[in-house]
């Protein structure tokens, strides 16, 4: 559903009005009151066709009736003005064999126009006739009418437009039977005038201000955004050329590639013929070394026919010697020459020298045809070792397009922190380490903005303030060549639901996030992501027989079992149900080691055998072959399939399957938690008076109450306390009730905690929201204490 | 202008060829990803099948389901916890199918192992969105499956008690021996269906 | 001073009507046929930086969205409230339109009353009338 702009096209743009941009875009100071200026290097004014240009209007008194009959004749002279213009490009485009692109455009376009002006003075007639025409070049365009009929059509519809505005001149208003008419002929033609056409708004009825772009829209055009991205992208100008440079050279390469290849063929061939020549003569070799007569073909292995004419006499002589002397007689004498080589065996002699010269030429021939096969065999590996590394060139530099040094997002960044309104005046503090790495550079714009939302999130309410000696908010940025490594510190209380808002943008990043509380008393976010989307760094795992691979970003170290304090440790096969293959006991095995969290704990997973690391594009499975924790897979060089683990998915499989794990953790022995007898509800709340009556009630009611002001400590408590039930409150600042309830996901050793939403918000949405999240129930306040208790023991039976 | 390179990509079905510069920015892109996506189709008439033999016995399959014949070697990776007669998973153009060894799933044998093959041949079947790599020992022939020459179900079925009702359309007699003759959708189905209700972790 | 109203619209017919109406309410009104003309016209001396511009999309030689675009770049026109008018109206155009830096959109065929219902909701009633 596009508007039908004719495209912008640079050429359409003369010199002056280039050069008209050109100071346009050089100026950067504008003096309200008139201070000279320089004024723009060509004639100052543009000219077009239209009568009027820039017109200036003060205060009006003018009387309506007047006002309206200058509109009615500015209307009337602009309209026939453009109809003229239409006029030359039909006749252009009838005058043309071939249908002219640009002379529909220009009718397209001016009846766009005309469209747009009739309807705002109300010739709704004009402007349907006007439309017609837009249609007219639309559906010709498309091929669904022939262009010789389509400019038929269109001459007819001008000149129904010219009838209808005589029309409006002659009697005040617009006549109806030009359009009619020219809708019976459309008709003819077989096809809907308006076919094409998405429904246009009735035209009668008031139009309307569209209402402003409000907020609630926003994260839709997240999606959208990050939906249109992979359509088109812009990159470094300066990069595409030197690929575009590269990927010529490669191309230029291809000629003297074939021709190095013909050259061994040619070598080869020749050596093939030298070979043969040597291979004739083996026989005549074997033959004189047996004093065997030689045989009688001779002649042809010699290379001179001369040596043949003797070679040939000397064999008949040897055969017919009894009858030599007749024969002799009849023998043609030669020059200077007698026949008594005989008796000093010069024939043999003379037999075997040439063949001894045959023999050492045909090796010689083998032995220069082989030097050549081997010097176009060395020159095609060569042209071939060029080509291939040439080949390596554009490919890097086709991926170095896509990334810009992580420095650039400074700069970004800076802008985009001040425009946030709480932060006004405020220092926040933008260190980044690691700058030169190369990241993928949309992707660099697209965690700006993340960010951006995700500050601007947590201070929502803040208001701007004095000027604080420690800078409240920090941002510190690492790049490594694995991952991009950021902590978003708070030092002050933040605005709950900033987890929950950007939980898409932290998807779309392909990235982990963890929350700690820091050394300043406030939260501090560790976002890690990869460095584009497609391709990430992973390490490859050895499974049995097989191998897998591991985000980066999931993995903290690498590490022996003997040399670590591990909490809870895993194997491999156990949480992926392989079956386990029998190394050798004393074979170390490599352990990774989980990232820490608030919970504090080690957590490790013991492999077979970590092989290397690799950067791979990875894709998603399809959906009958996903499971929990296999999502995604790559392929490797050799064509196969490596299968990409999700940690902490695989383990929140493997633990809610296997209760006996959950119970090992939960009694993990770094908390030593007594049993408790009583089960222990951890109520999360940032009001001191809810917190303290519900306390009393859950004390009343034989439970062991612990309490939370934020989401933050309420996490905390989570880990330390252990509860078995939580009632959470939504609107909490650090943490709000769904952040904590996405914080607990990530967490598996909270997977059996089971939680209570409490909220004023009774909307069947936010319910869905909190159940999907993994809440077990959700009660709306007001609710009695009765409704309370009854849910606790609803949820503990559960 | 007929002889403009990009003509062949534009199919005449307008009075008019279009010539892709007319085309707007967004019709070129999406035509452009659409030719670059299309994998070629064996051209397959109505009723031909492929003969193809397995480890015990002979299995039919329809032509038109077919979109590649692999030839080894091959490489399996293995998936966790499959179903039986599922050595695991290869690629495939850029795509991850998983790999069903017809010899497991029709004779209800064990699987070949996963990893490397350097026999048996690797279709590549796809029916609906589906697309998955179908494992023979060989492929023989193209037949020519005449309806009339089926084994009556009733009699052929109860010797394949593992199969799903309909994926086995029947068998026919091919060089003496039995093959059997399937249904691709049904089959298809049957295939999908357990591969969903795997249970992953026991 | 009172505020200052751009126009830019290939239609002259269109240009006098929002010229007309906002001028009787007391506003400043420049017209402009493209957007190289109201360029030309903001470089040289005398100009002064519009309070809103009512821009349409389909202009000749650079189309609205490209001329907002150019607009907005320029930190000057950071306060300046660009308002499409546009033929459709489909959530695309306004998502565009949005993109290109525009606050607000009308659709065409308009009503004066729209006009100056939409220039006074950004910028005030006039101070003179």
């Amino acid at each position: 559903m596009n508007e039908l702009i004719p495209p912008f096209d640079e050429n359409e743009l003369s010199a002056e009005d280039l050069a008209v941009l050109r100071a346009f875009e050089a100026m950067d100071r504008w003096d309200n009151h008139t201070a000279p200026l320089p004024s723009a290097a060509s004639a100052p004014t543009v000219t077009t066709a239209l009568p009027t240009k820039t017109t200036t209007t003060r205060i009006l008194s003018s009387p309506l009736e007047n006002a309206a009959d200058d509109m009615l004749l500015l209307f009337i002279a602009e309209v026939e003005e453009d109809i003229a213009t239409m006029q030359r490009a039909l006749y252009q485009l009838e005058q043309d064999e071939h249908i002219n692109h640009s002379g529909f455009v220009v009718l397209q376009r001016l009846g766009h126009k005309i469209r747009g002006t009739a309807g705002a003075v109300e010739f709704h007639l004009v402007a349907s006739i006007a439309h017609i025409i837009e249609l007219i070049v639309e559906q010709t365009t498309q091929g669904l009418i022939f262009p010789t009929i389509g400019v038929d059509l269109a001459r007819r519809a001008i000149a129904a437009l010219e009838e209808t505005l005589e029309g409006i001149v002659t009697h005040g208003k617009e006549t109806e039977i030009p359009l009619r008419e020219l809708e019976e002929e459309y008709k003819q033609l077989g096809i809907d005038p308006y076919q094409n056409t998405p429904p246009v708004k009735d035209r009668h009825s008031s139009p309307g201000i569209n209402t402003k772009f409000d907020d609630d829209t926003l994260p839709d055009l997240v999606a959208f955004r990050h939906a249109a991205l992979p359509s088109s992208m812009s990159v470094n100008k300066q990069r595409f050329e030197s690929l575009l440079n590269r990927a010529e050279r490669l191309a230029e390469m291809h000629n003297p590639l074939e021709r190095a290849q013909e050259q061994v063929s040619i070598a080869l061939q020749e050596l093939q013929a030298a070979q043969n020549r040597l291979q004739k003569l083996e026989p005549f070799l074997a033959s004189l070394l047996a004093h065997a007569r030689p045989m009688l073909y001779m002649n042809e292995v010699s290379t001179s026919s001369l040596i043949a004419r003797i070679l040939n006499e000397g064999t008949q002589r040897n055969e017919l010697s009894p009858t030599r002397h007749a024969r002799s007689r009849s023998w043609p004498v030669r020059a200077g020459g007698t026949t008594t080589w005989d008796d000093l065996d010069m024939e043999r002699f003379a037999e075997k020298d040439l063949l001894v010269r045959s023999m050492s030429e045909a090796i010689a021939d083998v032995t220069i045809a082989s030097t050549h096969v081997r010097q176009a065999f060395a020159h095609l590996y060569r042209t071939i070792q060029e080509f291939s590394s040439q080949a390596v060139k554009v490919r890097e530099g086709s991926l170095l397009l896509r990334l810009a040094p992580l420095n650039t997002l400074l700069p970004r960044l800076h802008q985009a922190i001040t425009t946030i309104p709480g932060l006004q005046g405020q220092h926040v503090e933008l260190k980044i380490t690691g700058e030169r790495t190369e990241v993928d550079e949309s992707y660099l714009i697209s965690l700006a903005d993340a960010l951006h939302r995700f500050i601007q999130t947590c201070t929502a309410n803040a208001m701007p303030g004095e000027r604080l000696t420690k800078p409240p908010i920090w941002l510190h940025i690492q790049g490594t060549i694995n991952e991009i490594a950021i902590e978003i510190g708070f030092a002050m209380p933040i605005q709950g639901g900033a987890l929950d808002a950007l939980r898409d943008d932290i998807q779309y990043l392909q990235g982990t996030i963890t929350l700690e509380r820091n050394k300043n008393g406030g939260v501090s976010f560790y976002l890690r992501i990869p460095h584009s989307r497609s391709i990430s760094r992973y390490l490859l795992l050895r499974v049995a027989d097989e191998q897998f691979i591991v985000p980066f970003t999931q993995v903290w170290r690498i590490s022996e079992v003997e040399r670590e304090r591990i909490d809870i440790l895993y194997q491999i096969h156990d949480l992926l149900s392989c079956p386990l293959k029998n190394t050798s006991p004393a074979r170390v095995r490599p352990v990774l080691l989980l990232p820490q969290n608030s919970s504090h704990r080690i957590i490790g997973i013991e492999v077979d055998e970590i092989i290397d690391e690799a950067d791979l594009i990875v894709k998603p499975l399809s959906a009958t072959l996903q499971r929990p924790g296999i999502t995604g897979a790559a392929i490797d060089g050799s064509g196969h399939v490596l299968l990409q683990i999700d940690i902490p998915a695989l383990i929140r499989q493997y633990l809610s399957v296997r209760p006996d794990m959950r119970e090992r953790m939960r009694r993990s022995p770094t908390y030593a938690v007594p049993y408790p007898t009583q089960p222990k509800i951890l109520i999360a709340d940032d009001s001191v008076y809810l917190r303290h009556s519900l306390s009393q009630i859950l004390q009343h009611a034989n439970y062991t109450v612990v309490e939370a002001r934020d989401g933050m400590e309420a996490l905390e408590q989570l880990f330390q306390q252990s509860p078995d039930i939580l009632l959470l409150d939504v609107e909490m600042p650090n943490l709000n009730g769904y952040d904590l309830l996405r914080v607990m996901v990530m967490h598996p050793e909270l997977a059996n905690i089971k939680v209570i939403m409490l909220s004023t918000r009774s909307s069947q949405k936010h319910i869905q929201r909190a159940l999907e999240l993994g809440a077990r129930a959700y009660l709306t306040k007001p609710y009695s204490q009765d409704t309370l208790l009854a849910k606790i023991e609803e949820v503990r039976a559960q | 202008m007929d002889t403009h390179p990009l003509n062949a990509f534009i199919s005449d079905n307008s009075p008019y060829t279009r010539f892709p510069e007319q085309l707007s920015n967004e019709e070129f892109w999406n035509l452009a990803a659409q030719r670059a996506r299309s994998v070629p189709t064996i051209q397959a008439g109505a009723n031909e099948s492929l003969l193809c033999t397995l480890g015990h016995g002979y299995c039919i399959l329809p032509l038109k389901m077919l979109s590649e014949i692999l030839t080894p070697p091959h490489y399996f990776s293995l998936f966790p916890v499959p179903p039986l007669w599922m050595p695991g998973v290869s690629a495939w153009r850029g795509e991850i199918i998983a790999v069903v060894d017809m010899d497991a799933y029709l004779f209800f044998n064990p699987p070949v192992s996963p990893g490397g093959h350097e026999e048996g041949m690797l279709l590549v079947a796809q029916h609906d969105d589906l697309k998955l790599g179908l494992f023979v020992s060989s492929v023989e022939t193209i037949v020519r499956a005449y309806d009339e020459q089926l084994i009556p179900l009733q009699k052929g079925a109860g010797r394949y008690p593992h199969l799903r009702a309909q994926v086995l359309k029947g068998i026919t007699q091919v060089h003496e021996k039995e093959a059997l003759v399937l249904d691709t959708a049904h089959m298809f189905v049957d295939i999908e269906q357990n591969m969903r209700t795997t249970i992953p972790y026991e | 001073m009172s505020k200052l109203v751009m126009v830019i619209d290939d239609s002259a017919t269109v240009r006098k009507i929002v010229e007309t109406c906002l001028g009787r309410e007391g506003f400043e009104v420049k017209g402009f046929a493209d957007g190289v003309e109201a360029m030309g016209w903001l470089t040289e001396s005398g100009s002064r930086i519009p309070d809103l511009i009512l821009l349409d999309i389909g202009l000749p030689k650079m189309d609205g969205y490209e001329v907002a675009r150019r607009f907005k770049t320029k930190p000057q026109f950071g306060n300046t409230v660009i308002v499409m008018l546009t033929r459709r109206d489909g959530v695309i155009d306004r998502l565009k339109g949005r993109l290109a830096g525009a606050r607000d959109y009308i659709t065409k065929p308009f009503k004066t009353q729209d006009i100056v219902s939409v220039t006074e909701a950004y910028l005030g009633v006039s101070a003179i009338n």
